[in-house]
């Protein structure tokens, strides 16, 4: 059987040709993805268990799913404080129910943008975000730029594509209409085709910024270089930006985790902005998980907040940094945890994965990682785009569906397992009454 | 006058692709009903293979540019 118009559940180009051939519910070709795509679709057997594994009295042990999901709610309904983390690689409707899970136990609930893009979220809701679609920058961009990014090894067809090579509708010639600017602190793949690569010493993205800014805005620059770059070099590349038809900055963690954080991003924001005066610009986030994107969309439409959600108060506040995962980890305020669809384990600081280790907690996660291995309660799940079906935000906040190429009887859904512990914790009244002191 | 062009086959080292399709995107003859699958990849468990490859090249060099793991060669 041929599976057509399959959606990749890898990267945030959620690119959504793949052809998969499938024979007897075994996937025997992937066509048209990268090799990181394919190996999600033809790997999807490596690190997967068919049972929940519960630790109990320092013995590991499988058990069936009832019994596993029951265990789950009789640990989140005995703690204080809990907190949710994960999300970035299961669909809307799995983060839904986490959202509402968190709030029933007036908990904290985070995504993985807190270690990644954070303070690009909290910059575009500081300055703005004026970015446009992929389907915008195939069709009309004709200069590509990316900052602190390399797509060809993170998003291999981010250029095929979306923005260098397509034929789009102004621009028909594909590559030769457009050209590449890569601005990084070491010559990457993506950097060797550039039509003009900047090598920008670390950290000091913003003060490169600051100085195309005030080229823009009409001041001169006195000094030979900035951040390691020419001075000439500078002009020249604002005389690129300012003389293009429709221009793109995608920017990735090179920018976003550089010095500055956040407010390089509101500089970084406000170029575009000011470019806007000369000709049309947009900015892009080179989203890493293919559903992170999402994760924000659903945090954001259900509590108004796009990540570090802290419910503890009956209602959503927002402080990142203080009621982010790694914080309220390494703060020791939670006692317990539901990590969903991520291996906080093997990325987070020393000092919150030590507290994470130090209490329960449950992991739900089709792939048996690292976090699996610690967890208290590991629930197996299906994979999203694989073997179930489900919604998902591309990096350019465009929401789509992903497709079911095999089925899995074995393993429930992780918006199934996430129901199942809503409805548990919702029939327990006095958990409710409890918290919410009725 | 009858021009005549000399014409390449395309090889491409299946350990060293990634998939990205650049080379597929950037060449101005291919078309990809003349690829061999027809796609622009085709993996498999154990072998990853881009589908190019093809007795119209004109060998003008765009794939070789613009591959980032340098893993085509024209002969
Ligand atoms: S670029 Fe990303 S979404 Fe597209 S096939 Fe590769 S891994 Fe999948
Ligand atoms: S050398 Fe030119 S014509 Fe030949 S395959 Fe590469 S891009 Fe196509
Ligand atoms: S450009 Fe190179 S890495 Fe990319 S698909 Fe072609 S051969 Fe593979």
């Amino acid at each position: 059987m041929i599976v057509t118009d399959v959606v990749c559940p890898f990267c945030g180009c959620l690119c959504d040709d793949l052809v998969i051939e499938v024979d007897n519910n075994e996937i025997k070709t992937v066509r048209n993805a990268c090799r990181l795509g394919a190996s999600k679709f033809l790997k999807h057997k490596k690190n997967r268990k068919k049972k929940p594994i519960i630790k109990e009295n320092g013995e590991k042990k499988e058990v069936d799913f009832d019994y596993a999901i029951d265990k789950a709610v009789k640990l989140l309904k005995n703690s204080t404080r809990c907190l949710l983390y994960g999300f970035s690689s299961t669909s809307n409707e799995a983060i839904e129910y986490g959202v509402k899970i968190a709030e029933l136990l007036r908990g904290y609930i985070d995504n993985t943008s807190t270690v990644c893009h954070g303070p690009s979220v909290v910059s575009y809701q500081t300055v703005g975000y004026p970015s446009c679609t992929l389907g915008d920058v195939k069709n009309r961009a004709d200069l590509i730029i990316y900052w602190g990014c390399n797509p060809l090894n993170a998003h291999p067809r981010h250029l095929s594509r979306y923005t260098l090579y397509p034929r789009g509708l102004f621009t028909e010639r594909g590559f030769l209409d457009r050209k590449l600017i890569v601005i990084d602190v070491r010559e990457t793949d993506t950097a060797k085709i550039a039509t003009k690569f900047l090598r920008i010493e670390p950290n000091k993205d913003y003060e490169l910024v600051s100085a195309m800014r005030s080229i823009l805005n009409g001041l001169d620059i006195q000094q030979d270089t900035i951040a390691g770059i020419k001075r000439d070099e500078i002009y020249e590349i604002v005389d690129m930006m300012k003389s293009c038809r429709y221009g793109v900055l995608f920017f990735g963690m090179g920018l976003t985790q550089t010095y500055g954080r956040d407010r390089t991003i509101d500089n970084a924001i406000s170029l575009v902005i000011d470019l806007n005066r000369y000709t049309k610009f947009s900015i892009m986030m080179m989203r890493g998980h293919y559903n992170v994107t999402g994760s924000n969309q659903v945090f954001a439409w259900l509590s108004g907040f796009p990540y570090a959600v802290d419910f503890t108060r009956g209602y959503p506040r927002y402080n990142p940094g203080e009621t982010s995962a790694v914080d309220v980890l390494s703060n020791k305020e939670v006692d317990s945890a539901l990590i969903i669809a991520a291996d906080p384990v093997s990325n987070f600081p020393k000092e919150a994965i030590r507290h994470l280790l130090s209490i329960p907690y449950i992991n739900v996660d089709p792939f048996y990682n690292l976090s699996s291995k610690y967890a208290k309660i590991y629930i197996p799940t299906k994979i999203v785009g694989v073997e179930v079906e489900g919604t998902a935000y591309r990096m350019d906040n465009i929401p789509i569906r992903l497709r079911k190429v095999i089925e899995n009887e074995d393993l429930p859904s992780d918006e199934e397992v996430l129901k199942e512990i809503y409805e548990r914790l919702i029939e327990d009244e006095i958990v409710i009454k409890e918290r919410y002191s009725i | 006058m009858v021009l005549c062009m000399k014409l390449y086959d395309v090889y491409i080292d299946e350990e060293k692709c990634i998939g990205c399709g650049n080379c597929i995107v950037c060449c101005p003859e291919i078309d990809l009903e003349e690829i061999e699958s027809g796609y622009l990849t085709k993996m498999e468990l154990k072998n990853g293979i881009i589908a190019i490859k093809k007795k119209f090249c004109t060998g003008c060099g765009n794939c070789l540019k613009f591959c980032p793991r340098n893993a085509i060669t024209i002969r």
